[in-house]
């Protein structure tokens, strides 16, 4: 038996200026009479297409994506805030939601008004609060406070109070959405304590993070959704490896081109041409394993002797983080002046990257001007992946050793030499 | 009908904190507390008497002017301005509409019960006055829980529906007041009913309003029950909006959330 069943789900939503106004109104319904129905106009959009998943009793799900994906939308359904436009929802069991702590917070109210304020909003009785007030209060720390008015308490505080509230909410069914991006690290270690101690007595939970690391270890299993649809549902490992490589690049703006290069074009005195990224074996490649041989290669002409030249090439993750650059005058390469034509080739030996996007940044310049001459951006980029789940930036080589209650040792993490990557 | 009854009983709770809450921050931190809800209707009565009575020499029945315009004025400020803040209740919390599941009829029911309240204190007064003009508490009192009850009615028809619309179309707010501010003209709280002519008087008692305060005053000033035809029919036609107005709401309320 399911305890909640999501099938074929679609729901859309009208974009554009709302009509809230009778004045408004009118024009606008002449308008729809006119028109049609089924598809959605070119005014509104499919937040879910088509979305099925179900979840047992006692699991838990995470729900990956990027922005706009649908995850938020998908929660609300879930949660009976809004309907869906087609197919059906079914929950089985009382139903709980850390959408936001500390909703309905009243200012000019005391602590402990707010406490019951809350805790009624969130679907607990009063007797219920009457008897777990004094562990509520405990747990958010704030004995000495609960006769204050809210409006006089520290933000910390009062993330303390609404989470105290949630904390002892019991449901069969518990949603949780991002909530505990919010407050310290000692709140958040209480928070994810607080879950996992739901999940231990058999709580049916359904996460939805952008952290990816407590998806993975939270969840039995994940569905990622993508412009609302499930791209794929399954195990966290597989799901989380193919939100990074596959749908991540995606949901950035795409790439800009022009004349088949992107190329930023300060001066006409340097052409640049002939980008490649090429494999261990020589041929074109846009994706590469952790650890395996990369080379990029370009050449460049120059139309004009180019005094004091030097050449970088950055290797950049889509989110912006430099994880390499090097620089012809830094590798001891560099001439008086450049002339004509020359062809480069940067050869990596070991890329020891992790699963992400990346593109390679290539600038030319003269003498002490930090400005290139010529740059090549977004056009050329790559995608490393893996078999191993790893977190960070940069895979390095490493292993483990400990002592004391028996002697255990993991042997060294390492592509090996000419290797294919991990 | 009866599944979001039962809902609503199980978040009885619910309402009764936001009700409350209303009504603590409403009167915390101010100087005259709860004698605020006395002050509206006391305050018009001295304006009235001044203006309608002694200048304009409006009839009252007989009775003295001051307590003939505050047996009127306290029920419709109930009416005014429990219905001014129900109305808005839903829009004024669509940050948690759009985050929690609950049934949302909680908002213009919570500020019904808030403005009962007020209505209550503001009613202690009119004991008080029984007593400056030496008028005695008389068996035809027991109608008057039938007539608040007939007034509570009409306020939560007009409120449930008002509330869901103003949702999607935020004018609402505005002209509802505005029909309020209109309809006091058509109800005896400033003149007495028997300055409605005959023949409109069967068409002038259709107004709920009218039936309550008529009969209050037949009540409390003339110690007559009040007029039972009118009562009975405004009952039934109030129950009857009743029914519709919630199951409006209730059939709109998914929608809300993506209202923005």
């Amino acid at each position: 038996m399911h305890a909640i069943e999501v099938e074929r789900v679609w729901k859309r939503y009208a974009l554009g200026a709302r009509h809230d106004s009778l004045r408004d109104m009118i024009p606008s319904m002449i308008k729809r009479v006119v028109g049609g129905n089924g598809v959605p106009a070119k005014h509104e959009f499919w937040a879910l297409q088509d979305v099925s998943f179900q979840v047992k009793r006692g699991e838990t799900l995470g729900i990956i994506g990027p922005n706009g994906a649908g995850k938020s939308t998908m929660l609300k359904l879930l949660s009976r805030i809004c309907r869906q436009n087609r197919g059906e929802v079914r929950v089985h069991g009382r139903l709980a939601a850390l959408i936001e702590v500390g909703a309905g917070f009243h200012q000019d109210l005391t602590g402990k008004e707010n406490i019951y304020l809350n805790g009624t909003i969130m679907g607990l009785r009063r007797k219920e609060i009457d008897r777990k007030l004094d562990s509520i209060v405990a747990f958010s720390e704030l004995e000495k406070f609960l006769e204050m008015p809210v409006k006089r308490y520290s933000s910390g505080m009062s993330v303390r109070l609404g989470f105290a509230v949630a904390a002892h909410i019991n449901p069969e069914v518990l949603l949780v959405d991002e909530v505990l991006a919010v407050g310290d690290l000692a709140f958040q270690q209480k928070c994810y304590q607080r879950i996992l101690d739901l999940k231990e007595s058999g709580t049916t939970i359904i996460f939805i993070s952008h952290n990816l690391e407590s998806v993975h270890r939270l969840c039995d299993r994940v569905v990622l959704l993508d412009r609302g649809r499930v791209y794929q549902d399954g195990d966290p490992g597989e799901v989380i490896l193919t939100y990074r490589q596959d749908v991540l690049k995606r949901s950035r703006s795409q790439p800009k081109t022009f004349h088949g290069h992107a190329v930023k074009d300060p001066s006409h005195d340097v052409e640049m041409f002939n980008t490649a990224l090429l494999d261990g074996n020589g041929l074109r490649s846009d994706t590469f394993r952790t650890g395996a041989a990369m080379r990029v290669q370009f050449s460049v002409n120059c139309l004009r002797d180019i005094r004091n030249p030097s050449i970088t090439v950055r290797l950049e993750r889509f989110d912006g983080l430099l994880c390499h650059e090097s620089s012809t005058a830094a590798s001891g390469l560099s001439w008086e002046a450049l002339k004509g034509r020359q062809d480069f080739v940067v050869d990596y030996p070991r890329v020891d990257l992790l699963p992400h996007t990346y593109q390679v940044i290539i600038s030319i310049f003269e003498g002490r001007n930090p400005v290139p001459l010529k740059q090549l951006k977004n056009d050329l980029y790559f995608h490393i992946s893996s078999d191993r789940l790893a977190a960070g930036a940069v895979h390095l080589d490493h292993h483990w050793r400990t002592q004391g209650n028996g002697e255990r040792s993991t042997p060294l993490v390492h592509p090996g030499p000419g290797s294919r990557g991990l | 009908m009866i599944k979001h009854l039962q809902e609503l009983y199980r978040f009885r709770d619910l309402l009764l904190s936001l009700a409350m809450r209303d009504i603590k921050v409403r009167y915390r931190q101010t100087f005259l507390g709860v004698a605020w809800a006395i002050m509206q209707p006391l305050a018009f009565m001295l304006i009235f008497t001044l203006v309608f009575s002694k200048f304009g020499k409006v009839g009252s029945d007989g009775s003295p002017y001051p307590i003939f315009s505050y047996t009127g004025l306290v029920p419709w400020t109930f009416f005014a301005t429990g219905l001014s803040i129900a109305v808005n209740s839903v829009a004024t919390n669509m940050n948690l509409v759009k985050k929690i599941y609950f049934p949302r009829e909680v908002f213009p029911i919570g500020a019904v019960m808030g403005a009962f309240m007020d209505f209550s204190v503001a009613s202690l007064l009119v004991a008080g006055l029984m007593g400056i003009y030496r008028m005695a508490p008389n068996v035809n009192f027991i109608w008057l829980p039938l007539l608040i009850a007939l007034e509570v009615g009409f306020i939560l028809a007009i409120a449930l529906f008002a509330s869901a619309l103003n949702v999607f179309y935020r004018d609402i707010k505005y002209i509802v007041p505005l029909l309020v501010q209109l309809g006091m003209f058509v109800t005896p709280v400033i003149y007495s009913t028997s300055m409605v002519p005959e023949r409109w008087k069967p068409l002038y008692m259709m107004n709920p309003m009218a039936v309550v305060i008529d009969g209050v005053r037949n009540i409390v000033l003339h110690g007559q029950p009040p007029d039972l035809t009118a009562l009975a029919i405004s009952m039934a036609v109030v129950s009857a909006l009743c029914l519709a107005a919630y199951q409006f709401f209730k059939r709109v309320e998914i929608q809300f959330a993506d209202a923005i």
